[in-house]
């Protein structure tokens, strides 16, 4: 079977390198060039001079003397430096929203895998149940819930405290991303935590380790790859989110996505300094991700060697 | 003891997870259109869901979309691995970690390479882009759930499925294809289930004329969603749960042997996604049915008979028209509001596809791009101007539009349009200040000056626009520029100005205003003074003030892209735009948005007290110093967007921290990954 069916895959490859290679060659083509303005005798033009022109000649029937071309250029890339902050802002705000999910996510995925399994089975159910309501709805949601005249501030009115000014601050949204990319934080590490038997901890505790040091010592070492894979899945959409920080934060707390939107369908054009900060998203989160692959020991690579 | 903490951190997590759950569900029983207040109970907003054209169509396309891509995505995919599967180690690697780029790159990063890539094919965003969008990424997780099957199969069992006498052929689809069947049918119930989920990739790809679930949700939520909406989620949250339940009840009655009930599950998986399907048909079905039963329409003895309103009629022309958020008179199903968009198809025959935007930068960006195709858009003065300019609107056959007779004299020969050839004015108004009087006492701070939008007393109080242009003219005024300014310094000291006024703003915002000042959220914003009227009827504690300084006054005008270019599709075009200037439809758009008529004809039959209001038709005086933004140089523009940029992310400058900054994060990468498969080789060796 092994020489013929190799060929099954030439569709694949065709629509991986349209759909997925030019795309990124585009982002890169994009991020490296400018489009600039010429004369027609071919002398490179400022904004200021092109602007000039196009005025003197507005309204005659005469062309315009000014033509457009793409040019290699460094410009985007060096633009996006100044927009760095935005991304360590977000990169911040997604660490923060991960360790807060990890924190939350990994008792629940250990209790969940040492119940009995027609429970499992449920409390895996409840956990994916609200990911099948549309993400815009929930987190608009929590606007109703957040908002100055919001539930909250309500229930807590009735108690005499409050209010808070709890919508349109950073906090909110990390309680967004928290939210929205909770469950991909519990699911990987509760199918991990199902591998460690009951008979290995137990094994432990049988040569004298206490509760602490079988957490430290056993679960959380055999759970690795879990955490590693959770980090990853819930990192990456919270670092480059555009909308959580638009509904929960006011605008007022920019995020990387935000100032990509901003560039390519958004309030600012400009599609070439938009490719270099995706350029530069990219990389970031390559590096990241080797960080975490780093965690999982390199043995449950993409490849997974182990199935 | 112990059990009670479990149970009560279990139960904390769930109530987390589940109260926006609850407020969607609540809400889609409540009377009121507020999302805050309770106005008793209701299943009204169940009905009006099924005639509701646009969130019942864009349901259709989705999963329309959702199937196809899905369908496509795991033939491709299952091929793509068998493929894989047998290639050199190396050549295996490569491909797959290529494969995978498409989900294990940022969502957003994605969806602007195929946009790019789109626009760099000139393929028209649509249907096809958002289809071709979605296989793009499921077909990574068809080929992560097949693969591994492949490898657990054995490899012998074809080989002696070939020694029995079977062909290469038979082999692969008696024994290849059932062995790797759980992974296939995983592939493609995840595919589906991404695909109807998806927002950020659909977002960057839909184009005009096909609208996604997500996309529909997205432009609701910078207003006001409607409670249509969540009576839907709730009922596939409902379909969801008892397909749950049922497969839950079933599997703990049956606690059959591993293998066998893992396959039962596939089955309850199957016949939920069936299930939810039908649902979801009949509801659309059921819909169209009952579709406009109840509206109110015009008689066709209102219309002018100067042109042929049946020219087009069974034609199959499509108009997609693109206007400014709550711009035109709809029926939402209350009070049997007319309903302009559908009218018109009643009336002509043509088909519109009506979508709308929120600031004319947005507009540009979108027309700029390309790949999206409007026929009507709908842009302020300036923005007409500036398209003009860029030769990205053509002129207009007035022949086609007699009803342009009617717009007031004092609209012609604008300067933004100076041959009058391109536009035909819909709306005018001005922008002032819209506050709440229970939140700003007016005897002590001076509400007419745009100086209190940066009053610190009212930190966290105000919003503010959410794009350049009118930000800018704000900042502007306050100085005593004018709004129309290339100078460097001045448009330096406006943005500074922003800045400053940045750490005082609750949130930028565009139609989301609507929400927020009726709720009583913010205490002060800038606003176009038409809305404003909408917001003041539905809150009585808002009021509106012109600023002393002067205020952009605009004028919003019908355009048709040069992109239209065949003859029917423009003449189409143009009978929409004359239509819209049909006395009778003027008028009631009007009354529906609150802005100000140049129509003479709609503005002659309004009632006395509307066009005795100073804020529909302020006096001369009171408009003495409003300036009209003029198309700005391109030099400016670009300063413009750029200290934009800067002031909504804050930010400092390292000219050369980028390159160094990407070369450290490529080059890191690359140094774990290496320093990672060399230890794994030497663990190997001993």
């Amino acid at each position: 079977m092994n020489k013929n069916t190799k060929w099954v895959a030439s569709p694949y490859l065709l629509w991986m390198v349209v759909f997925v290679i030019v795309p990124l060659v585009l982002i890169g083509v994009f991020a490296f060039t400018v489009n600039v303005p010429y004369d027609l005798e071919g002398n490179r033009l400022t904004e200021e001079q092109a602007s000039e022109l196009k005025l003197a000649y507005e309204g005659t029937d005469e062309e315009i003397p000014v033509v457009y071309k793409t040019v290699f250029s460094w410009n985007n890339i060096i633009a996006v430096s100044q927009y760095l902050p935005v991304l360590l802002n977000s990169a911040w705000l997604a660490l923060i929203a991960t360790l807060i999910c990890l924190v939350i996510g990994y008792p629940i995925a250990y209790l969940m895998s040492r119940v009995n399994p027609s429970y499992q089975r449920l409390i895996q159910m409840l956990i994916m149940l609200p990911m099948w309501m549309n993400f815009l709805l929930r987190t608009y949601a929590w606007m109703t819930l957040l908002e100055k005249n919001g539930w909250i501030n309500r229930i807590l009115g009735l108690v005499g405290i409050g209010p808070f000014d709890m919508i349109n601050t950073q906090g909110a949204v990390v309680l967004g991303m928290i939210y929205n990319y909770l469950p991909f934080m519990i699911l990987p590490l509760y199918s991990v935590m199902l591998k460690i038997q009951n008979t290995t901890i137990e094994a432990a505790q049988d040569l004298g380790a206490g509760n602490i040091r079988v957490f430290t010592k056993v679960v959380i070492p055999l759970s690795m790859p879990g955490i590693a894979s959770g980090i990853t899945m819930v990192f990456v959409p919270a670092v480059s989110t555009f909308i959580i920080s638009r509904m929960l934060g006011g605008g007022t707390n920019m995020l990387i996505g935000d100032l990509i939107d901003l560039q390519f369908l958004g309030n600012a054009y400009n599609p070439n300094l938009g490719a270099a900060i995706s350029l530069v998203l990219m990389a970031f989160i390559l590096l990241c991700m080797s960080i975490t692959n780093q965690l999982d020991n390199g043995d449950e690579e993409m490849e997974g060697k182990m199935l | 003891m112990k059990k009670l903490y479990r149970r009560l951190y279990i139960g904390l997590v769930f109530t987390f997870l589940y109260a926006p759950i609850v407020v969607l569900i609540v809400n889609s029983f409540n009377q009121s259109k507020s999302r805050s207040k309770w106005g008793g109970f209701t299943l009204d907003w169940y009905s009006k869901l099924l005639t509701d054209e646009t969130i019942l169509s864009s349901l259709v396309t989705t999963l329309i979309v959702a199937l196809v891509a899905s369908v496509v995505a795991t033939v491709l995919g299952t091929a793509a691995a068998i493929g894989i599967f047998n290639m050199k180690k190396r050549w295996r690697s490569v491909i797959l970690n290529t494969s995978y780029l498409p989900i294990m790159n940022p969502e957003i990063v994605t969806g602007v390479s195929l946009l790019l890539l789109f626009v760099f094919l000139n393929i028209e965003l649509g249907y096809v882009t958002l289809i071709l969008s979605h296989i793009a990424f499921c077909v990574p997780y068809v080929i992560l759930n097949v693969l591994p099957k492949l490898r657990q199969m054995d490899k012998h069992l074809v080989e002696a499925a070939l020694d029995l006498g079977c062909n290469r052929t038979q082999a692969f689809w008696k024994v290849t294809v059932p062995e790797i069947m759980p992974g296939i049918v995983t592939g493609f119930l995840m595919s589906i289930t991404y695909s109807v989920d998806d927002f950020v990739i659909s977002y960057f790809t839909n184009g005009s004329s096909a609208q996604t679930l997500s996309i529909t949700i997205f432009s609701m939520t910078r207003r006001k969603v409607s409670p249509k909406i969540n009576a839907l989620s709730t009922l596939i949250f409902v379909v969801v749960l008892i397909v749950l339940i049922v497969m839950n009840v079933r599997d703990v009655q049956k606690s059959k042997p591993k293998r066998s009930h893992t396959s039962s599950k596939k089955g309850t998986v199957i016949l939920a996604v069936v299930l939810l399907a039908a649902v979801l048909v009949s509801c659309v079905a059921v819909g169209f049915m009952l579709n406009r039963s109840s509206e109110n329409t015009l008689d066709s003895g209102t219309y002018s008979d100067s042109v042929d309103w049946d020219m087009f009629r069974d034609k199959g022309i499509t108009l997609n028209v693109y206007n400014w958020g709550e711009y035109i008179s709809i029926n939402e199903g209350e009070d049997g509001d007319f309903d302009t968009v559908s009218e018109f198809e009643r009336l002509t025959g043509i088909n519109v596809e009506y979508r709308t935007f929120a600031s004319n930068e947005e507009l540009y960006a979108k027309m700029k791009t390309g790949g999206f195709n409007y026929d009507v858009i709908i842009p302020s003065d300036y923005m007409a101007a500036r398209f003009i300019k860029e030769g990205m609107i053509q002129r207009l056959d007035f022949d086609n539009i007699p009803n342009y007779s009617y717009i007031d004299q004092k609209f012609h020969d604008p300067v933004y349009d100076s041959e009058n050839a391109y536009t035909v004015p819909y709306t005018w108004g001005y922008v002032g200040i819209i506050y709440n009087t229970t939140m700003v006492d007016t005897e002590k701070y001076d509400v007419e000056s745009w100086d209190i939008l940066w009053n610190e007393d009212f930190a966290k109080n105000i919003l503010m626009f959410n794009n350049s242009r009118d930000a800018f003219a704000i900042a502007q005024f306050k100085n005593g520029f004018s709004v129309n300014t290339a100078d460097q310094k001045e448009l330096e000291i406006a943005a500074a100005d922003l800045r400053t006024q940045k750490p005082l703003v609750q949130s930028y915002v565009m139609d989301e205003i609507f929400d927020k000042m009726i709720g009583g959220e913010a205490a002060l914003a800038p606003y176009y003074a038409g809305d404003a009227v909408t917001m003041m009827e539905d809150n009585e504690d808002l009021d509106f003030v012109i600023p002393k300084e002067g205020t952009n006054r605009f004028v919003d005008v019908m355009c048709i892209p040069a992109t239209v270019t065949d003859k029917d599709q423009k003449a189409a075009a143009e009978m929409f735009i004359n239509f819209m200037c049909e006395t009778e439809v003027a008028l009631r758009n009007i009354e529906y948005i609150c802005y100000s008529t140049p129509h003479t004809g709609a503005y002659e039959l309004l009632d006395e007290e509307t066009k005795n209001d100073e804020n529909f038709y302020p006096s001369d005086e009171k408009l003495a110093k409003a300036e009209a933004f003029n198309v700005l140089p391109d030099s400016a523009t670009k300063t413009i967007d750029a200290l934009w940029t800067d002031i909504m992310s804050n930010t400092g400058t390292i000219p050369w921290l980028t390159p160094v900054f990407l070369v450290a994060c490529v080059g890191i990468a690359v140094f774990i990954n290496v320093y990672r498969s060399r230890k794994n080789k030497r663990k190997n060796e001993m």
